[in-house]
């Protein structure tokens, strides 16, 4: 039983670690193209940045370790833990290569400050889960596996929650002016989706708490019969790849679906802790 | 269970219960001050008000002789490309102005910060150095002036501004 359930923990890295890998490179490879902000004549140059308080590096050695060669540096060591993170399990690197990638992305927000989204913050978790879950299979510790699964499943289903909860208390949320209204961006919008939405009110509303609604009901998921779990994640990808499609989102999907194998076996958790199975 | 394991299931679970408290307005300056490093996220997308405006920066400059120039586009970002649902590195830069911006706007209703306050406060002053930089200084220009102009729509654009700043010394 216990070979089993390591077993099942053990695919759920593979298939983790690989999406995990896939936002590393992509996002890292993003940033690189954005070398340029953090000149000194960029939009994140630290001469003006340090001024910030609350900064936790000291001051003697801040300038270079917030250089633009120091942020390459930590982009470089990004990629090269990305790579390794490719090579089949079981791989020692694995652990190592988790941490690295999480510290990564620690140093990243601290040294931008702005420009951060919710596919850094969830490239984030994965690395923790990813990191914790290799180190339980290394260590041939259930429980210890058993928690990074816990962390990243627990996660996802606080931010899909969350998402909805916070549209749901909102008026142009609820009205359907949301859908409109961040199509019509350019930054975040799309130009013929938004003159499809402007004739459809109607449509947009139905949008709208189409969104909320799923959002809100995500924990259903580990409640739901095998195969209406995973219908729902599959329908839960596509708007993930909706969502990179109209809005730009293209972060978001390679660490939202990196949730879904430790979803699913918290579903087998939570099903088998009901009696259900 | 080794006590690793009960320290980890431990150390998780806090972390669920502080991302979900963090989520609520009451307890974010709390949670805030001890989220250095990010490890406790925000999962709030596009909601309660999502993003319904671009935001672009302008700058003009005044002559020593007090004429003042045209309002010039300042760039910041791109175009999003047609394949940005694989390759978007442009959303960064707009993230970055938008954050910045959205800053401000909290900044001008703080009672400890305003209007007088702002040109002390890193958002501004990091709007103001790029803006700077990014636009060549006109001969002869002393001063220049930025101003931060919100649009919607994507071939009939409403444009409106939002913020415009006090004059700057060029040198």
């Amino acid at each position: 039983m216990v070979t089993e359930g390591m077993a099942d923990i053990a695919l759920c890295l593979v298939i983790t670690k690989t999406l995990l890998a896939a936002w590393a490179l992509l996002s890292a490879a993003e940033w690189f193209a954005n070398l340029h902000l953090f000149r000194s004549d960029g939009l994140l140059t630290w001469n003006i940045l340090r001024l910030r308080p609350h900064l936790l590096i000291p001051p003697s050695v801040r300038h270079r370790v917030h250089a633009e060669s120091a942020v390459s540096a930590v982009l470089v060591c990004r990629i090269a833990a990305g790579l390794l993170l490719l090579i089949p399990y079981p791989n020692p690197a694995d652990l190592p290569c988790s941490l690295l990638i999480l510290l990564s992305c620690f140093y990243m927000s601290r040294r931008t400050w702005f420009g951060g989204d919710g596919s850094d913050q969830m490239g984030m978790v994965i690395a923790a889960g990813v990191a914790i879950i290799s180190a339980g299979l290394a260590l041939d510790d259930m429980n210890l596996a058993a928690s990074g699964v816990f962390a990243i499943s627990g996660q996802a289903v606080l931010a899909y929650f969350v998402a909805g909860a916070a549209k749901v208390v909102s008026p142009v949320w609820r009205d359907g002016n949301a859908l409109l209204g961040v199509m019509k961006t350019r930054t975040y919008g799309h130009s013929l989706a938004a003159s499809f939405a402007a004739e459809r009110p109607a449509f947009c509303k139905f949008v709208c708490w189409l969104t909320i609604g799923t959002e809100m009901l995500f924990p259903l998921v580990l409640l739901a019969p095998p195969g209406v779990a995973i219908a729902s994640l599959c329908c839960f990808a596509l708007f993930h790849f909706s969502n990179a499609y109209f809005m730009g989102l293209n972060a978001f999907v390679w660490p939202f679906l990196a949730t879904y194998p430790a979803v699913m076996l918290a579903h087998s958790a939570v099903r088998n802790w009901m009696g259900w199975v | 269970m080794s006590l690793v394991s009960i320290l980890l299931y431990s150390v998780v679970t806090l972390w669920l219960v502080i991302t979900l408290l963090a989520q609520h307005s009451r307890f974010q300056s709390v949670i805030n001050r001890f989220n250095g490093l990010h490890i406790i996220p925000r999962w709030t997308f596009f909601a309660p008000n999502p993003g319904v405006r671009d935001y672009h920066l302008v700058i003009r400059e005044r002559y020593r002789d007090g004429r003042l120039t045209d309002w010039k586009s300042v760039p910041v970002y791109p175009a999003r490309p047609k394949l940005a649902y694989l390759w978007n590195p442009q959303k960064r830069a707009s993230k970055i102005l938008t954050d910045a911006i959205q800053a401000i706007k909290l900044l001008l209703k703080r009672d400890d910060v305003g209007l007088s306050g702002l040109p002390f406060t890193v958002p501004y002053l990091l709007l103001l150095h790029y803006a700077a930089h990014a636009v060549p200084a006109e001969p002869d220009a002393a001063e220049f002036q930025i101003a931060i102009i919100e649009s919607t729509g994507h071939l009939e654009r409403e444009l409106e501004c939002s913020f415009l700043s006090s004059f700057h010394s060029r040198w």
